[in-house]
């Protein structure tokens, strides 16, 4: 609060108006190039518009959106994202909250070790992508250990399971699991030291002069300092998994056959592979309702928890 | 004790083997000839910095003068160092945009009572949650309807506008922990609200502005969707498209596009090293906060 100098309620209109201007450029921008899309967006979905007939803009109604709903495509795509998200999620926030509990510790070469984590994160999508088609592809290096692996396995036990790489439409979905988790695990990391930072060392004394073991120590006293920031890592993590174009851009180009057509590449191809402007749009909204949606119910369970301030 | 030590070593090793393996594999094949890089071994037996040359060599500014001597991708690798050039461009003008946009807006929604803030601030949070792949197409024609297709503003104005977000509300979290009872002093002593907050309020607020730059040049950096959609030629292209362009073209060696990659990382990589504390500290204190 500034210093009492007029009145409460030309201070109040003070405030209304600074706090206004204050955000004008940025709402502006953000208004303009993603709040004036969504809306057209919303708009072109309900005619009937291709880029091979542009002369055409036809109002539909909601005929987009029931092509797509009656289409394979749409729910293999819906699948495909849902079993993206729904093992790169956990997978991240447990690999980080392991990782930063370990780089949580004082010993000497921990600011180095620090420094590392950052890596995957500074390391571009498409670049993410690339790497690991080299490492998973034919000759690459983790390629050679699994097929060396496989071929092991089999001998042992007799099978005969046969591996072709990111040809399989099994690994190569999998493939672009780890490569997301690899890349997202730092930044759920930092999130995580920083919480585990903010824990009173005072509480950590006391539990121990308790005789609190190790174990009871994480589960009654770490684990609920961290509920929140969990929250926050899943409630990203969720959107940029739902979301992952650049990775599968590089990676698979959605193949094997279809097997890794996220639902922002069937977007994309609908859009600038069939130019199906109309029914693209129809997609986007689609995606956009399913990522609020999901925001929503995270937010809801944040806020339950009353722990975030306004 | 002394086992706990080794314990805590030998995991922490491992760890960093994870987080470190796939890029460091790159790395090295990037310093390797094609054979010997089908050889599947780890280390160059004979490192060669050969990969490196053609990005290195004469660059080309043009689409136009592409040569029939050049060798599978070396044409697009002679475009490397103007890409480069592009992604530095945008990445740091997309910076400044996002620190001084989002320190006005952070700085009212952390300081001013006014009603509708919580409305504001989930505005912003439901923005983020938009993804670029659902307004593509309104958004590329925007862009075209004000002739701003392939150029650096088209790029600069697409990055802010989908880093701001983020910045606003990292921005929040972090002033928030800073007392308020500077700016009051401030004010008393006759400073105007402005005044206040860039003479006082900022320099105080420097490590988590310096965390939220950082985060906002590399999400730049290496952002590719609207980069991709918006941009056609070596005039505006940054690396991220332009490293694409090799998984375009046939038979171009891995090791050749390896380089490249530990190209495109480098700056991002060492930004990362020396501003680590600001952003572990920064991001992570502020989203907790």
């Amino acid at each position: 609060m500034p210093p009492k100098l007029r009145s409460d309620h030309i201070q109040q209109r003070a405030n209304h108006v600074f706090a206004l201007v204050m955000n004008l450029p940025a709402l502006t921008l953000i208004l303009l190039l993603i709040g004036y899309p969504v809306i057209v967006s919303l708009w072109t979905s309900l005619h009937r518009y291709n880029l091979r007939r542009p002369d055409t803009f036809d109002f539909v109604g909601l005929m987009n959106y029931v092509t797509i709903l009656t289409n394979h495509d749409f729910w293999h795509s819906i699948g495909v994202s849902f079993y993206f998200t729904a093992v790169s999620v956990p997978l991240t926030i447990l690999i980080a909250l392991g990782i930063a509990l370990l780089f949580n510790q004082e010993f000497t070469g921990r600011g180095v070790f620090r420094a590392l984590l950052l890596i995957p994160w500074a390391v571009p999508g498409v670049v993410n992508g690339l790497m690991w088609m080299g490492l998973l592809g034919k000759h690459g290096a983790f390629d050679t250990i699994i097929s060396n692996n496989i071929e092991l396995f089999n001998k042992l036990l007799g099978t005969n399971i046969d591996y072709i790489g990111m040809a399989s439409p099994v690994v190569a979905l999998n493939a672009a699991v780890a490569a997301h988790i690899w890349k997202n695990v730092p930044f759920a990391c930092i999130i995580f030291l920083a919480a585990l930072q903010g824990i009173p060392s005072e509480q950590y004394r006391a539990a121990r002069i308790d005789g609190a073991s190790t174990w009871k120590r994480f589960l009654h006293l770490t684990l609920p300092w961290l509920l929140h920031p969990i929250m926050i890592v899943a409630i990203l993590t969720t959107m940029n998994s739902f979301r992952v174009f650049d990775l599968i851009f590089a990676l698979t180009g959605g193949g094997p056959g279809d097997a890794t057509y996220v639902i922002a590449w069937q977007t994309y191809k609908e859009a600038f592979g069939r130019l199906n402007f109309g029914g693209a749009n129809a997609y986007s909204y689609l995606i956009t309702i399913i990522t609020m949606t999901l925001a929503i119910v995270y937010i809801r369970l944040l806020y339950r928890r009353g722990s975030v301030q306004g | 004790m002394v086992k706990h030590r080794i314990g805590l070593y030998l995991l922490s090793f491992l760890a960093v083997l994870y987080l470190v393996t796939p890029f460091l594999w790159v790395v090295l094949v990037s310093f390797m000839e094609e054979r010997e890089a089908n050889q599947h071994h780890w280390i160059p037996r004979q490192p060669t910095f050969d990969n490196y040359w053609p990005y290195l060599a004469k660059g080309s500014v043009t689409d136009e003068d592409k040569t029939a001597g050049d060798a599978v991708g070396g044409f697009t690798a002679r475009q490397f160092p103007r890409a480069i050039i592009n992604s530095l461009i945008n990445a740091s003008l997309v910076m400044v945009m996002n620190l001084f946009f989002g320190s006005l807006a952070a700085y009212a929604l952390a300081r001013v009572d006014f009603s509708g803030k919580f409305v504001l601030l989930l505005f912003y949070l439901g923005t983020r949650s938009v993804p670029g792949v659902a307004i593509m197409v309104p958004m590329y024609l925007l862009i075209r309807g004000y002739g701003l297709l392939d150029t650096h503003l088209a790029i600069i104005l697409a990055h802010t506008t989908f880093t701001l977000p983020f910045t606003i509300w990292i921005l929040k979290g972090y002033f928030q922990t800073i007392p308020i009872d500077l700016e009051r002093s401030a004010r008393i002593d006759g400073c105007t609200r402005l005044g206040a907050l860039f003479r006082v309020f900022m320099p105080v607020a420097t490590p988590g502005m310096i965390a939220v730059g950082i985060f906002a040049f590399i999400s730049s950096w290496g952002e590719f969707f609207f980069a991709l959609l918006l941009t056609s030629s070596i005039g505006s292209k940054p690396v991220t498209v332009l490293i694409s362009d090799f998984a375009q073209e046939l038979q171009v060696d891995f090791t050749l596009i390896a380089a490249g990659g530990v190209l495109v990382v480098l700056i991002p990589i060492v930004l990362a090293f020396i501003f680590q504390r600001f952003i572990i500290h920064g991001i992570g204190g502020a989203v907790t906060g």
